[in-house]
């Protein structure tokens, strides 16, 4: 090879060589001043935001702080979030762009604001270095590189030298003779110098694989990570020891509504309802300055907030680990929205369930009373019926007797007021006879229609006498002149009877019954009506009330026993109102008493109607 | 112009006293007491009343049995029959009822001026 040709080579790889070092010395000149311009613009934003802040911060004023907050850095490329703390540490803003960045890549920046000598608050700013990253690491790429060359190059220059100033006169000297072996020479020195060369490429390709393969471990370590991560079904975050996440999962993902991008940067608490978040903040600051927590270790039950704003109830597990020499909190959480749900079914079940059993108990009690009731009705009705067959032999002996004294005694004074009161007595005796017989009887009913308003015009026919003797003024105005019941005519007209008769004798002074009859429901009805099976959806509602002395509160859960009774001894035989009960219960009808306010009883009656 | 014959059939003596004595009072009737019921037939074939008052429940024979013999018996279907009673509750008296339809009844007790309306009424048809 000639010295001209050698000399292109040394050219050419000296021009590569300085075109390296120019290279690698600009980036590392960039690099340097990208993280200098990023220190300053840190300082800088943080440095004009809280001077901006000052005021919002001491007023607390959060909307105007984003705002302002907003404003000051939504422009700038390389910030990634804001957090503004008041006097006390606590996060009154946490601002975070929507570009996405690595929590590695973070640098925080943080300005104390002072006011008057006070510390009122503080505004820190995380910057994106990514770029910084890439540059340094480019950087040390070109580094390398250029150490690399710069030796090539001295090696080089050295054999240039060696050319120039020794090879090149003895070439001039011996120029044929020697030509050869001057030849031989330089490639006996080029071969040793590619030999270096390619052992120091051999050395660096070397470095570069082992590194190559470090990193793919890492990165297949890092996706093994994240698989068995994303196959576990509960919810699993990990935060710094400043609250953000810096590792999670699908299942956060899908429960929370963001992706796991959105995700990593996020400070936990913006995953909880705003009722939460102090008392988390709380416990961090408590556990990270003096190690004493509440929740590490424990299963709690609150709740978290979705990316839509829903609540809902979450079962979460706090644990500390430490990552790399810094302090990490790895929360397990599940969505137990599920198992709430289930358990409020459950809990509704059972109050349903009690509610059932009370309502059945107060049934069967009530069923019971009645069949004691019934019971004792039956044993009198029994003895009655047998009572009044006996009684009333002696009666019509005692009746017919005096009747022909009546008649014998020729108007002697003295013995017309024994016969009177003789008769007064046959007649109460005939009375009590009588509703006895009525009562043993009351358990047979003949049926047919009957229209309510004819029902109630022919009791008050019957008891007309009455009502004018005791000057009482009756209103009875039946609105619907179709109302329809299935009933037995002559025991109902009884009971009306009897009802009336108890309100007139009930009367002292300026009488009045209003009567009234008309449609009613179920829910239409104030009293209580539980136990009142056989009443069905619709029904008849009569009511009689009267302006008397009423009923003694504490005697109104009596009034149906037989032979109980408020009038003056003799004036009632005490059945007249078990009778009225026992006829109603056989037509399935209800009946309820209460006094009126202002005085006076109200019956109300309630009967199925028949329909049309 | 004799008197209106009247049995009555009773197996309470001294309500049959009561009831002559109250009817004969008035004087218009011949009142003859029968108180034994299985008597109560012969008795008024023998002597032919106008009218019968008859007690329901009595011991040996009914007194809507009696009634029934009168009805079917040509020569004493025209006797009137007043039924005096203490049976007045349906689940006594329905079966009654039916086979004396028309007949008059009196329920114990019976007052006197009831009573002389009464068998005054029907003798009068």
């Amino acid at each position: 090879m000639s010295v001209k040709y050698r000399m292109l080579i040394i050219l050419t790889l000296l021009t590569v060589a300085s075109v390296f070092i120019l290279i690698g010395f600009f980036n590392l000149v960039d690099s340097w001043k990208i993280a200098d311009r990023l220190d300053r613009e840190g300082r800088s934003v943080t440095q004009i935001l809280a001077a901006t802040l000052t005021e919002d911060i001491k007023t607390q004023n959060l909307s105007e702080l984003e705002k302002e907050v907003k404003n000051t850095v939504q422009n700038l490329q390389n910030v990634s979030h804001v957090i503004v703390y008041d006097k006390d540490d606590y996060e009154l803003l946490i601002w975070k762009t929507d570009k996405i960045f690595n929590l590695n890549n973070l640098r925080y920046f943080r300005s104390q604001i002072h006011r008057g000598g006070d510390y009122i608050g503080a505004v820190k700013i995380g910057i994106d270095l990514r770029q910084l990253y890439r540059s340094d690491a480019e950087y040390s790429e070109y580094t390398q590189s250029f150490a690399v060359t710069l030796l090539l190059l001295l090696g080089l220059l050295i054999a240039l030298a060696v050319s120039l100033l020794l090879i090149s006169p003895m070439e001039r000297i011996t120029k044929n003779l020697k030509a050869s072996m001057t030849i031989l020479e330089e490639n006996k020195k080029d071969l040793t110098d590619f030999q270096q060369l390619n052992e120091t490429v051999q050395l660096f390709k070397e470095n570069i694989k082992i590194r190559q393969e470090r990193e793919k471990e890492t990165e297949y370590t890092k996706l093994q990570l994240s698989n068995v991560l994303d196959t576990v079904g509960e919810a699993i975050i990990t935060t710094n020891k400043e609250g953000f996440i810096v590792m999670t999962n699908k299942a956060t993902a899908n429960t929370w509504g963001y992706s796991i991008e959105d995700l990593l940067g996020m400070q936990l608490t913006e995953l909880m309802p705003k009722k939460y978040r102090k008392p988390h903040q709380d416990g961090m600051k408590r556990y990270v300055e003096t190690g004493k927590a509440k929740v590490l270790g424990t299963r709690l039950e609150l709740e978290g907030l979705r990316s839509d704003g829903e609540m809902f109830p979450i079962d979460i597990h706090i644990s500390e680990t430490i990552i790399a020499d810094e302090l990490m909190f790895t929360a397990a959480l599940r969505d137990i929205t599920e198992r709430k749900q289930a358990e409020n079914e459950l809990n509704q079940a059972k109050f349903k369930i009690e509610e059932i059993l009370e309502e059945r108990t107060k049934e069967l009690k009530e069923t019971q009373l009645q069949l004691i009731q019934t019971e004792k009705l039956e044993t009198i009705g029994t003895l009655s019926a047998g009572v009044a067959h006996e009684v009333k032999n002696p009666l019509a002996i005692i009746q017919l007797g005096v009747d022909y004294l009546n008649k014998k005694a020729h108007g002697s004074p003295a013995i017309n007021e024994v016969i009177g009161e003789m008769e007064d007595a046959i007649q109460r005796a005939d009375k009590v006879v009588k509703q006895l017989v009525d009562f043993s009887a009351s358990r047979d009913l003949d049926l047919s229609k009957i229209n309510v308003s004819e029902l109630i015009d022919d009791a008050l026919g019957l008891v007309k006498h009455e009502i004018v003797k005791a000057k009482i003024k009756v209103n009875s105005v039946i609105q619907d002149p179709n109302l329809l019941i299935e009933g037995d005519r002559h025991k109902l007209q009884q009971i009306l009877i009897n009802i009336i008769m108890n309100s007139i004798q009930a009367i002292e002074s300026n009488g009045m019954i209003d009567i009234n009859a008309q449609k009613k429901k179920m829910g239409e009805i104030d009293f209580d009506i539980t136990g009142s099976y056989e009443l069905k959806g619709e029904f008849i509602e009569i009511t009689i009330e009267d302006n008397g002395s009423g009923i003694p509160e504490d005697k109104l859960n009596n009034i149906f026993d037989p032979f109980f009774t408020t009038k003056p001894s003799g004036k009632g035989t005490g059945l007249g109102l078990t009778v009225v009960q026992n006829i109603l219960r056989l037509h399935k009808a209800k009946i309820h008493y209460e006094n009126k306010q202002g005085g006076g009883v109200k019956v109300t009656i309630l009967i199925n109607t028949t329909g049309d | 112009m004799s008197l209106n014959k009247i049995l009555i059939v009773d197996d309470e003596v001294n309500l049959t006293k009561m009831l002559k004595l109250n009817i004969e009072e008035n004087g218009n009737y011949e009142v003859r007491v029968v108180n034994k019921a299985k008597q109560a037939i012969d008795s008024i074939r023998e002597f032919m009343p106008e009218l019968v008052l008859l007690d329901i429940m009595m011991p040996e024979i009914q007194g809507n049995e009696i009634a029934e013999l009168i009805v079917a018996d040509p020569a004493l279907c025209e006797i009137k029959i007043v039924f005096l009673t203490a049976l007045v509750t349906k689940t006594e008296a329905p079966d009654v009822g039916k086979k004396i339809a028309g007949r008059r009844f009196l329920a114990k007790p019976v007052k006197a001026e009831e009573l002389l309306a009464c068998i005054e009424e029907e003798l009068a048809t």
